[in-house]
């Protein structure tokens, strides 16, 4: 965490921000997926940004699932930035039903941002088209979580975050391996 | 203090350093040539149980760096070529975050690595970077009971020695003769 992502991470919740405040009423289908894609924007492009090769984590005496989760605190802090201030949005603009009700497309949106957050982790230690294979695998999986709450389907909020949840613990103990087999090397 | 057998690093079919065997006891510091400073940087990680080897094994005190990698690591002070941290306020947060992972008391360890860099700023072999000698008296938190120096400036680990004289230590360096195969020159022990 340095001045660079802090910045971010305000940017990130001024974007959140305005896109619910300028949303209409009720939620529209559009307003809902430019949130979505926005999120997953952040919280992939945010988490590539996380410096997971420094030499220094790698010479502490931990080990390679303990850094795993401690890195991911950043990259989630990070990815919570733009649902935290679309919420905050949503709030304030009135009506906000559709959103903040439980079950309601709040709780889908950091699902998503977080699940994308977490497999992107993955492709930080790496380099070239296996970053981004993994970059887009985030996105795919963020977008994933988000497909029952776009189709319409019953208690949809509540099962896209479930799998997020899911997925999400598999991806952090994949990042874990990764960091565990990790030669720092230069 | 370190045992090093036989050990390799290969990746992709490729020996990244020299094989090399080398076994210090407290106190004992030895200097580590190797062909190249890729190969010197390779050698340093895998004496701080940063990097495992290939074939071979490497013990720090009682651990195997494979097995036990975060027990070998709570021994071992690592300097990277170049350093930690850039600024003082970068030292100070690191100091922070290794007392937090060595579990030892933050105010503590503040004042022993600024002991150390005080020393270290007085003597005529400090090096010109001010990150190295940071690096230095970040890597020293008390239990460290090795020291391994990357690439580091000529006889800085001899006056590392002199500050600490039980620590054990290991500085790599490029070997003069790039042609010649690895090898560990145990430089003197120190009482």
């Amino acid at each position: 965490m340095d001045a660079a992502w802090l910045a971010r991470l305000c940017v990130s919740l001024v974007a959140g921000f305005g896109l619910g405040m300028l949303s209409s009423r009720g939620g529209a289908f559009e307003d809902h997926l430019s949130a979505a894609l926005a999120a997953l924007w952040f919280a992939v492009g945010g988490t590539l940004r996380v410096d997971v090769r420094d030499g220094m984590y790698f010479a502490a005496p931990l080990y390679g699932r303990q850094l795993a989760r401690a890195h991911a605190l950043v990259a989630l802090a990070g990815a919570f930035g733009l649902p935290l201030g679309a919420t905050l949005g949503w709030a304030l603009r009135g009506a906000p039903g559709n959103e903040l009700a439980p079950g309601g497309f709040a709780l889908t949106l950091f699902g998503a941002a977080a699940l994308s957050a977490v497999v992107a982790l993955s492709a930080t230690p790496r380099s070239g088209g296996a970053r981004a294979v993994y970059a887009l695998l985030a996105a795919g999986a963020g977008a994933v979580t988000l497909i029952p709450y776009f189709t319409g389907l019953r208690d949809a909020a509540f099962a896209g975050f479930a799998a997020a949840l899911l997925l999400g613990f598999f991806g952090l103990r994949a990042f874990g391996e990764t960091l565990a087999r990790y030669d720092p090397i230069g | 203090m370190l045992r090093i057998v036989a050990a390799r690093f290969v990746r992709d079919g490729q020996d990244l350093m020299a094989p090399f065997s080398l076994e210090l006891g407290a106190g004992q510091r030895a200097h580590l040539e190797q062909p190249s400073a890729r190969c010197a940087m390779v050698a340093a990680r895998l004496a701080a149980a940063i990097v495992k080897p290939t074939f071979g094994a490497v013990t720090v005190g009682d651990f195997d760096s494979r097995l036990q990698p975060a027990q070998a690591k709570r021994l071992v002070g690592f300097v990277p070529r170049g350093g930690f941290c850039g600024s003082e306020r970068e030292f100070r947060r690191e100091i922070g975050f290794r007392a937090d992972v060595w579990n030892v008391e933050r105010a503590a360890m503040l004042r022993e690595a600024e002991e150390i860099l005080a020393a270290l700023r007085g003597t005529p072999l400090a090096p010109a970077s001010d990150a190295y000698v940071r690096g230095i008296a970040l890597a020293l938190a008390p239990g460290v009971q090795l020291a391994v120096l990357e690439l580091p400036p000529a006889g800085l680990l001899e006056a590392l020695a002199a500050l600490r004289p039980a620590l054990a230590g290991v500085a790599t360096a490029v070997a003069a003769d790039r042609a010649t195969p690895a090898a560990a020159r145990l430089a003197g022990s120190m009482p």
